[in-house]
């Protein structure tokens, strides 16, 4: 039912914030434990060299995914905030360098390079921030699904000629801007963004000279 | 150099008793609470140098506490930690009197060097 989407996804969203507090508690627990041996072992002169340096680097691979770890909670708890309310203001560079961490491991999946370059200056927009993130995320999905291997996206948010947008440059060598346009117009899920844009009352539009995908949202500054 | 006593706070007790104990090999007296009235209650018993004070827990969180301990305890001071997405919770935590937060999970480094630099501050 329609009128209660706002609580299903606000539910959904208050549940994973929650879930993404206790996993940074464990976190918290296995880094301090991991340096309680390592304090253990400089303490212990009488170990071995060689199995000294063993302890010590396998405790630095255990420290080295606690900062992983961390990294995918803390994007986890910004995303699962983005449920809070259902219009918000949101800064574009702060968003597109969320969206694209969150979207990492499609990216390696595919073994596509997924990199963000955000704007100098802050730029805001009024926008229903799940379902920017969901066309943020298609418009990846469209440049994912019409790249090879070994290709780079460019996610860059900013204000162009035509307006505030977000901007996903496709880098694939040897590929020419029509033939990325085939692939991408070919599509489904380009359908699915095009309608997608015009729900958030912007639109997508080709940029053959980028190339590029350029998402232009309405001017709604707060 | 004088022995330093801290009272460290947290409702996790594998991760109190842990750091507890990495504490202590680096020289500092440590008493543990694992929520907010046992803080409460060790503050009226003991003397502290310092309180390392989490900030969401069942029941009386850190920053009740810090609340209901500042008027008290005026010149004890508070460091919070906090596992929020945000930092929202440790820029409370400051207005409401705290010196200082740390984001877990925290570097007991970073911990130590702020321990070291507010109480040099007194």
């Amino acid at each position: 039912m329609a009128e209660h989407k706002q609580e299903e996804i606000a539910f959904f969203g208050k549940i994973t914030a929650a879930a993404t507090h206790e996993m940074k508690n464990v976190l918290a627990i296995i880094k301090e434990t991991t340096g309680l041996m390592e304090d253990l072992i400089l303490l212990s002169p009488e170990m071995p060299a060689s199995l000294r340096e063993k302890c010590q680097s396998t405790l630095s691979v255990i420290q080295n995914q606690i900062k992983r770890g961390v990294d995918i909670s803390d994007h986890l708890n910004w995303f699962a905030h983005c449920t809070d309310v259902p219009t918000a203001s949101m800064d574009l560079s702060t968003t597109a360098v969320q969206m694209t961490r969150l979207a990492q491991r499609f990216a390696k999946l595919k073994g596509v390079v997924l990199e963000v370059k955000p704007s100098e200056a802050p730029i805001t927009v009024q926008v229903r921030p799940v379902f920017l993130l969901m066309t943020l995320f298609t418009c990846i999905r469209c440049c994912l699904n019409a790249l090879s291997p070994g290709s780079r996206i460019v996610l860059a948010p900013g204000e162009f000629d035509t307006g505030l947008a977000f901007s996903f440059l496709m880098k694939e060598k040897d590929a020419t801007p029509d033939a990325l346009f085939s692939a991408l117009s070919a599509d489904a899920a380009w359908s699915d963004l095009r309608q997608m844009a015009a729900a958030l009352e912007g639109t997508v539009q080709w940029v053959p000279g980028g190339p590029s995908i350029r998402l232009l949202l309405p001017d709604s500054s707060p | 150099m004088k022995e330093r006593t801290l009272l460290l706070v947290d409702d996790e007790v594998e991760f109190v008793q842990t750091l507890a104990e990495r504490l202590q090999l680096r020289g500092f007296q440590v008493h543990t609470a694992h929520d907010g009235d046992e803080a409460l209650i060790q503050l009226e018993k003991n003397r502290f140098d310092m309180v390392i004070l989490d900030v969401m827990m069942p029941g009386l969180g850190g920053l009740d506490v810090l609340k209901q301990m500042k008027p008290l305890y005026p010149k004890t001071p508070v460091i919070l930690l906090t596992g929020r997405g945000s930092t929202n919770d440790g820029i409370e935590g400051m207005r409401l009197g705290a010196r200082d937060y740390l984001m877990k999970p925290i570097n007991i480094d970073e911990l130590i060097k702020k321990i070291d630099e507010n109480l040099s501050r007194d």
